[in-house]
């Protein structure tokens, strides 16, 4: 268990405060089992208040119990807003074919809102989120996880959205043509292929690579170092939301997190000279 | 370590608690004196064992108080019974999942210690628990309406009352 701020002492009698509501007063004693899941609830809850930034709370004015319940407070304000953004996402939800992308949202998500305990066990994540986004989430549990999560596909569909479903799913078939089936991000090799079209100065309606296009990427790909190759790729992600989607920062950030991976690919990919792979329609 | 602050939670055990009762049970001739001390250590002992932690008030004052005015409690066994039960508590609130609450599962102790068992704690936790807390985890919940009160007969496998016996040995004892 993570070391807490506060003395034990602040703490037990919040545990204890818990440990009798969720035992209904009926029971005296409780298995560690719960009383640790007790004590990360109420940790959880505080830590959530800790990152809110309210200095009106800081540890050294504000007692456990205070930012317990302000804790607790904005946990129920994030389960709100997940709930809004699901309700709001899910109308127009695409899932451009993929199995793993359209369990997790369609089933996951509101299996998730119908069973979150935000009161006794706040920090359970209870999915195991298989559709992988692009943004790291481990760090997070519970709510700050799953709302994370949403965000990150609701970015997603926005980022896809203006694509067309037809082309998106032309674009994936032509990476892999099972990918329906597989646990793979969607966003990363659309956002790839978009890049390569930028970076050769090829309209985005003009579909395919002709060996000419793929020569004169590795041309330009090629004179770049590792590092180099990241940055390249970061501007270029730049102009594309700055021309396409109104300089959104959000959604640049949320990008970002592929162009390790792809920098690493594109490499590899020169190194072996089927760039095809890279940009593939 | 993980659990270090539970441990330090079983470890405050109030002996005044334990002393107070004294001021019911002594009219049943029960009084707990320096035995508190060893009671508070069982307490602790048994609550790691059974990895279970007490937050607000103890259930040895409740055990004391539903057994105090049982037939087969004396001064001369009382804190060892006490011991006992409270060990065959904590053990069976794990054993039945915590299905069942405090209250329901110390009214099914009394009764089946003072009429099935006959003081005998070795049946109640063998035979009398044991099967109700199969019952329990089987997903029985009739404890929930009846408080606890009159649910063994439902799952004894032994035949209390034999008329055919009773006539025998009644024949025997008379007719002689």
């Amino acid at each position: 268990m993570e070391k807490a701020e506060y003395p034990m002492e602040e703490l037990i009698p919040l545990v204890a405060e818990l440990a009798s509501v969720y035992s209904g007063q009926e029971h005296s004693s409780v298995t560690y089992e719960k009383a640790q899941m007790l004590m990360e609830a109420v940790l959880y809850c505080i830590r959530e208040c800790q990152s809110s930034g309210n200095h009106a709370l800081a540890p050294q004015t504000a007692s456990a119990k205070e930012r317990y319940d302000a804790g607790r407070e904005i946990v129920g304000e994030k389960v709100a807003k997940l709930l809004e953004i699901y309700n709001s996402l899910a109308p127009d939800f695409q899932d451009y074919g993929s199995v793993c992308l359209r369990e997790t949202f369609l089933t996951g998500i509101p299996l998730f809102l119908a069973k979150y305990d935000a009161k006794f066990c706040p920090q359970e994540t209870l999915l195991s989120l298989d559709y992988p986004i692009l943004a790291d989430l481990s760090p997070a549990s519970g709510i700050d996880a799953v709302l994370e999560y949403t965000t990150g596909i609701c970015l997603e569909q926005q980022f896809l959205q203006p694509f067309g479903r037809a082309y998106i799913r032309k674009v994936l078939c032509a990476f892999h043509e099972d990918y329906e089936g597989l646990m793979e991000n969607i966003c990363g090799p659309v956002l790839q292929n978009t890049l390569g079209h930028l970076m050769l100065g090829k309209p985005l309606a003009a579909e395919g690579f002709t060996a000419a296009d793929l020569e004169k990427a590795e041309g330009i790909l090629s004179s770049k170092p590792a590092i180099d190759m990241r940055n390249y790729l970061t501007t270029l992600l730049k102009s594309l939301t700055a021309r396409y989607y109104g300089r959104d920062l959000m959604l640049t950030d949320y990008l970002k997190g592929v162009i390790p991976d792809m920098a690493v690919r594109i490499k590899n990919n020169l190194h072996n000279h089927c760039l095809d792979k890279t940009f593939v329609l | 370590m993980e659990n270090h602050w539970l441990t330090l939670i079983n470890g405050q055990t109030q002996i005044v608690q334990l002393l107070e009762t004294n001021q019911y049970t002594q009219s049943f001739g029960l009084v707990l004196k320096e035995e508190a001390r060893l009671l508070a250590a069982e307490r602790t002992a048994v609550l790691q064992r059974e990895q279970r932690v007490e937050f607000g008030l103890d259930i040895l004052p409740k055990i004391i108080y539903t057994f105090c005015d049982s037939d087969y409690l004396m001064q001369d066994n009382y804190c060892d019974t006490l011991i006992r039960l409270q060990e065959i508590f904590f053990s069976f609130k794990n054993e039945m999942l915590d299905e069942i609450t405090d209250d329901e599962l110390l009214t099914f102790m009394r009764e089946q210690f003072e009429h099935t068992c006959c003081g005998d704690l070795d049946y109640l936790e063998g035979t009398c628990l044991d099967i109700f807390a199969q019952a329990i985890r089987a997903g029985y919940s009739g404890h929930a309406s009846s408080g606890g009160r009159g649910e063994f007969e439902k799952f004894d496998i032994v035949k209390r009352w034999d008329r055919e016996l009773y006539l025998e040995t009644l024949k025997e004892l008379a007719w002689r």
